[in-house]
């Protein structure tokens, strides 16, 4: 059984449109959602959820068509978190357990308070006297106390320092480490992605440029960097962009059209992203 | 249900403070028309917590929680019933204590709880239908009618019932318990419906 199936779904508003867009996510797996501001990873979250109504396609999760009324179910399985934490201003934490006690029929409180007291949250402090970080750690916390299988997760990390968002990838990693655990994260960071990813999906201007293993995506593509004096060297057709600069020039070519001659780094997902992004507007 | 229940109170905490301190003054000042009023203003409560919601923006988690859109909207109808039922028990209470009640008026704070239930009935599904946010200016035309029906209620009624019998006030009361009930039946399925809408 696949954690999401999203065969073709499209959504269009006056001004934005999310156009056939498919991927699956095999269970065990994470999937990191990547793009720019406004390129539709919230909107693809929101119709996984059908808290918006598609247009067109077909969405599954954990096997539950998300349409269905077995889908109520469903999400009892699902830990979410959005790009904000959403819980109501005056709250504190211990009411907010209280109220996702009322929603989830598997609620571990102790689980809850456990991970309250590893984050270093106060219970008794109202919910809009917490930093962005701290209300983002409270959401995960929700998210991870109810035995979920699947995580979804929009922008999780966005506003944590550093050593948060170490803490809370080391958290996810442990999640996944149960094999019918899956993640979907969409996020502006690529290095926590590359840390934990086994799957990205790119979507850009509302249309999903890619979608592959990311071992597989390191794989295909890789950064060469030369001279300019040995370009003449190098098969055209692997060089897929070129970046010069005085001192030196970066080639992002496609290794599998390169000897073992050259020695290539395997490209970061940003790169990848980045030429994809201008080929695709350059063909606009 | 229940923890959205409780939800509301909590976000709704300083509302319900000064709802209290209202009571608190009605007890010292011995006022009728702020008897009825403390029904009425009990209406209040439902619709800022959804201004609080939307404020917080909780809808956007709560749609994907396991929670309905019954759950969701019906919790505000129980919400109302519960803070109209409980300022009406107050202002029962406050004039027995106070002046010793006759069964008239019960039956009139009666009444004003069924306004109150019905005015809640017409205000939920223009609140689930245009949003906390823009449904303000209706709030603020519906609570002035509040505010003139809670001070016109006595006279009304009075002018009405020349001749008061208990069968007449008994009937009179079951026939709006049943309007109210049906109102607000009503109201709920519109409120549903308006609220799977938005999405």
């Amino acid at each position: 059984m696949n954690a999401i199936e999203m065969k073709h779904v499209t959504k269009t508003y006056p001004s934005f449109s999310l156009n056939d867009v498919s991927f699956t996510l095999p269970n065990g797996c994470v999937m990191g959602l990547i793009g720019e501001n406004g390129a539709g990873k919230s909107t693809t979250i929101r119709l996984l959820m059908d808290t918006v109504k598609r247009d067109a396609g077909e969405v599954l999760i954990l096997g539950t068509s998300n349409q269905s009324a077995e889908f109520q179910t469903t999400k009892e399985d699902i830990g979410i978190v959005l790009d904000e934490a959403y819980f109501p201003q005056n709250l504190n934490a211990k009411q907010v357990n209280i109220l996702m006690k009322s929603a989830y029929k598997n609620w571990q409180e102790d689980i809850f308070f456990g991970y309250l007291k590893q984050f270093g949250l106060a219970e008794t402090k109202r919910f809009k006297d917490f930093s962005r970080g701290m209300k983002m750690k409270l959401s995960i916390a929700a998210a991870l106390s109810h035995q979920p299988k699947l995580l979804i997760l929009d922008e999780a990390t966005s506003g944590l320092d550093p050593v948060a968002r170490d803490e809370i990838i080391e958290l996810f990693n442990d999640f996944t480490r149960e094999e019918d655990h899956s993640i979907l994260i969409s996020s502006h960071i690529l290095s926590d992605l590359e840390k934990i990813c086994d799957y990205i999906a790119y979507l850009h201007h509302g249309r999903l440029l890619f979608f592959e293993e990311k071992d597989l995506l390191k794989e295909k593509y890789g950064i060469l960097k030369t001279s300019s004096s040995a370009l003449p060297d190098i098969p055209e057709d692997a060089v897929l962009a070129k970046k010069e600069s005085r001192y030196s020039t970066e080639l992002f070519v496609r290794r599998s059209l390169l000897s073992d001659a050259f020695e290539t780094e395997p490209a970061g997902i940003e790169d990848i992203m980045l030429f994809f992004a201008k080929k695709e507007d350059s063909l606009k | 249900m229940k923890g959205l229940l409780i939800k509301d109170v909590y976000t709704m905490t300083r509302e319900i403070k000064y709802l209290l301190a209202l009571a608190l003054i009605i007890v010292f000042i011995r006022n009728d028309f702020l008897l009825y009023f403390i029904i009425v203003y009990s209406t209040v409560l439902p619709v800022s917590s959804l201004a609080y919601d939307e404020q917080a923006k909780w809808n956007k988690l709560a749609d994907m929680l396991p929670f309905t859109p019954s759950q969701l909207v019906g919790s505000k109808y129980l919400f109302a019933l519960l803070s109209i039922a409980a300022a009406t028990l107050f202002s029962v209470a406050c004039r027995f204590l106070t002046s010793g009640a006759s069964g008239y008026d019960i039956f009139m704070l009666l009444i004003a709880a069924c306004i109150a239930l019905l005015l809640e009935a017409i205000q939920l599904p223009i609140m689930f239908g245009l949003g906390p946010e823009r449904g303000r200016i209706l709030f603020i035309i519906v609570t002035v009618v509040i505010a003139c029906s809670a001070y016109s209620i006595p006279e009304i009624l009075n002018s009405i019932f020349t001749i008061q019998t208990d069968m007449s006030l008994i009937g009179l009361l079951s026939g709006a318990v049943a309007a109210v009930f049906l109102a607000n039946l009503l109201s709920l399925q519109i409120s549903k419906t308006l609220y799977r809408r938005r999405t």
